[in-house]
């Protein structure tokens, strides 16, 4: 059933680390993706590991949920590791195999790709597991409001993301409704090669946008009946307020970027 | 015997926090030529039922034949059952995707195989069966034509198959009440051609007149099964498992409590009102 | 006589249309609600009772004639928001109006559109959500409500706006039975504690027999405009132009026919049941 999918990976729960003002948790993660990207010191990338382990132990975020995480982009951190081991030709010759040379620096880049590219999902998944999408979506809108200035569309912006967060959930379940009723007409999905799988989808798509757009067309009229006329003049119920959480979150950080300073 | 179902019993994400049982060991014979209805409240399992009927579903355990293939083996001929038992979803005008109203309809024959002139000629005979004039559609698109003619050409689809035993989800949710009788004559129709019907509806003053047999299902389980004199005689039973019941039974139950009685199988206005007249002594009521 | 708080003088309305000439969706229509009524508004689909729900709160505008919401005339621009917030609406598609991921905050929608502050919205949320008894779901996801649910949801997004006139279109259409009951006796019980006016538009005769005053539209024209009971007198003629009359009336329609007269024009087994008791 498609009705118990959810959207992202948000695990809900209480802990602190998911009581952190969402504009705070993700102003942290841009600066603890710039702190791994800037640190070449191999030891501050254990504070950091350390640092987003103790923020999932908090959260109460299963290890192997966070390690799951990294499933879809292993291919890049494997790839980008050869590619650093083979292709670096600084430092000492340490082994040569046929026409292969690994140079020490070599093996020095690849891990040190490997390690960033890892604590870099990991520290953006724990923002994603510890955050709702809707929470993400009113931070990010908050944070980017200023932008507003120089005609950034911030609240169109957030308002596009609550409305397909909305109705994707919707929408695959028309997909599969769709999908079962042009197979029971005798559709075939599953065989035939690339091209003939691609034509195989017309009569799964065009509905599907076809109501798509009646549904657009319905939602924007609701809209408007309830009044919706842009962000300008628009009040928001939840009232973002910072609150000790978010101070011990920034000290953490404030101490991390203590230790970047001193030690490079 | 079109269909036979035997022990079937469905359960949703098994092994999973989900887990949760849609049909629980359901036994359920279809006859050639029957029109049958089925009836629960959402939720009870009938989409869930009728999705195992042209194999859209598998069972968890329990066997399923449909004209004679065992639906449950692996090399079940899928082709065939659904040459064989159509099945028009819930709002059908959704699903139509094809530029012209022909184009559409075809598709369900051409994927069985039909061509040439086999292809035109049976397209042409479930448009004019849906009651649409071939002609003055057949090059239109399926979008510029109302909600109500939509739905035609979405049940036409799937008759152009030309299936012996057809399955309708709520042939006539959302329709107005000159639409909702258009269509249920339009099924009537089919069934005295000899097509096998299985309804799913909600409306049951319409179900109690049309239907030969009446399948109620809750929780999974089918509960009921017979006439519709007989099913809907038992409206207590039916009410506690939040279905309705025709208008008239409420009329036999209520006015068994004064004393009077009405025969169990009158679901028309004309049949119950001239019961009552005969019982009131016919037009000498000063 | 109560206070009128919507008015529909002389109104038309017609639709663009590809082919020729323009579709006339609504032919000079006229009435008056009353503060606190329920009024049903019913006809087959296409006799112009949508459009006519969609020029109740400005979302169409009367090509002809005017509309006036609590005397705010709709052609105003600087009163739509203010007509909007007073005549709410809410349509047939469930899934359809609902704008945001948790329950509780599309009910806030229209709040925060209306720039209210932050501390009375959650006041407002909390009690449109009790009034329509869906406060248990308050941090629910509406793709797992049902449709009744879901309506009930809407609703709550709208009187959260502290609307006067409450416009209901088809919106119990696409439910089941028990989704129908539950919104219907929902808004009844709004109607009669809250001091709300109600339009009901629907093709459901049943839901039709429960207002207090009924108008028939065929064509883009009203054709009858009375009392359930005066309405269904005439089921004859409700039945030439495409519409139902509740099973009740059918029957004592018939036994006329057989010369058996009642005593009154029975809404619903009950008062059949009674009248033909009182025959006996």
């Amino acid at each position: 059933m498609l009705n118990d999918i959810t959207v992202g990976q948000y695990l809900p729960g209480k802990s602190a680390v998911h009581r952190i003002d969402p504009r705070v948790k993700i102003l942290l993660v841009v600066f603890y993706i710039v702190a791994i990207f800037v640190t070449d010191v191999f030891w501050m990338y254990g504070v950091f590991a350390a640092y987003v382990l103790g923020a999932a132990l908090i959260a109460k975020v299963p290890l192997r949920v966070l390690l799951r995480s990294i499933k879809p982009l292993l291919f890049i951190v494997v790839f980008t590791f050869i590619m650093n081991l083979l292709l670096v030709r600084e430092g000492e010759l340490l082994l040569q195999v046929w026409k292969i040379r690994i140079y020490s620096d070599g093996i020095i880049y690849a891990v040190r790709l490997a390690l960033r590219l890892i604590l870099l999902v990991f520290g953006t998944s724990m923002l994603t597991l510890t955050t709702s999408p809707l929470s993400l979506t009113d931070a990010l809108e908050r944070l980017l409001k200023p932008l507003s200035i120089i005609r950034f569309p911030a609240h169109e912006l957030a308002m596009m993301m609550t409305i397909a967060l909305r109705f994707i959930p919707t929408l695959l379940e028309e997909a599969d409704k769709i999908m079962k009723a042009q197979k029971a007409r005798g559709a075939d999905f599953e065989t035939g090669n690339i091209f003939q799988k691609a034509k195989a989808l017309v009569p799964l798509l065009v509905p599907l946008f076809v109501n798509a757009f009646r549904r657009a067309d319905e939602l924007a009229m609701a809209m408007e009946s309830r009044c919706y006329h842009g962000g300008k003049g628009r009040t928001r119920m939840r009232i973002l307020t910072l609150s000790w959480v978010d101070a011990a979150a920034v000290a953490v950080n404030l101490g991390l970027l203590a230790l970047l300073i001193i030690f490079g | 015997m079109s269909i036979e179902v035997k022990n079937m019993s469905h359960i949703y994400m098994p092994g999973t926090p989900f887990e949760s049982a849609a049909l629980v060991d359901v036994n359920l014979q279809l006859h050639e030529g029957e029109f049958v209805g089925l009836i629960g409240h959402t939720g009870s399992g009938k989409s869930t039922l009728v999705q195992h009927l042209n194999g859209l579903l598998k069972p968890t355990s329990g066997t399923l034949f449909v004209y004679d293939v065992e639906l449950t083996k692996k090399d079940a001929d899928m082709k065939f059952v659904r040459s064989r038992v159509g099945l028009v979803f819930q709002y059908p005008e959704h699903q139509l995707f094809e530029e012209t109203v022909e184009a559409d309809v075809a598709f369900g024959p051409k994927n069985m195989g039909l061509g040439g002139e086999e292809l035109t000629a049976c397209v042409k005979e479930a448009i004019q069966r849906v009651g649409l004039d071939y002609e003055a559609v057949r090059n239109r698109s399926p979008f510029e034509l109302s909600g109500g003619q939509r739905r035609r050409v979405a049940i036409a689809g799937v008759i152009a198959m030309n299936p012996k035993f057809l399955i309708l989800d709520e042939p006539t949710a959302g329709l107005d009440p000159q639409g909702r009788d258009e269509l249920l004559e339009l099924v009537q129709d089919l069934n005295k051609s000899g097509t096998g019907i299985l309804m799913i509806t909600h409306s049951m003053d319409d179900i109690a007149r049309v239907a030969d047999r009446i399948l109620v299902i809750d929780k999974g389980r089918i509960v009921m099964d017979g006439t519709p004199g007989e099913v809907f005689s038992h409206v207590e039973e039916l009410e506690a498992i939040g279905l309705d019941v025709p208008e008239t039974s409420r009329l036999r139950m209520l006015l068994e409590k004064e004393g009077i009685e009405l025969p169990s199988d009158i679901f028309t206005a004309e049949e119950a009102a001239s019961y009552l007249c005969k019982l009131m002594g016919g037009g000498s009521h000063a | 006589m109560a206070e009128i708080v919507l008015s529909v003088e002389d109104v038309s309305y017609s639709y663009a249309s590809m082919d020729e000439e323009d579709v006339k969706a609504l032919k000079n229509v006229s009435f008056d609600v009353e503060r606190g009524s329920f009024v049903a508004i019913i006809g087959h689909n296409g006799s112009g009772k949508s459009t006519l729900a969609k020029l109740l709160n400005g979302l169409f505008l009367p090509k002809e004639g005017r509309v006036l919401v609590l005397g705010m005339d709709t052609q105003d621009e600087d009163l739509t928001w203010q007509i909007r917030q007073n005549a709410g609406l809410v349509f047939q598609n469930p899934d359809n109006q609902l704008v945001t991921t948790i329950v509780e905050e599309d009910v806030a929608f229209g709040l925060e559109n209306l720039g209210i502050l932050p501390a009375d919205i959650r006041v407002r949320v909390d009690e449109a959500l009790e009034a329509v008894g869906m406060e248990a779901f308050a941090m629910a996801a509406p793709h797992m409500l049902s449709g009744g649910q879901k309506q009930r949801i809407a609703i709550a997004g709208i009187l959260a706006m502290q609307p006067q006139i409450l416009i209901f279109d088809e919106s119990t259409a696409m439910l089941d039975p028990m989704g129908r009951r539950e919104v219907l006796s929902a808004v009844r019980k709004l109607q009669q504690t809250k001091d709300l006016t109600v339009l009901w538009i629907t093709h459901f005769m049943d839901e039709a027999a429960q207002a207090d005053r009924v108008i028939v539209m065929d064509g883009g024209r009203i054709v009858m405009d009375d009392t359930p009971q005066q309405i269904f007198r005439r089921a004859d003629e409700l039945e030439q132009i495409a519409l139902d009359v509740p099973m009740s009336v059918k029957i004592a329609r018939e036994m006329q026919k057989n010369g058996v007269e009642l005593d009154c024009v029975p809404i619903g087994m009950q008062a059949l049941a009674e009248a033909v008791c009182r025959l006996k």
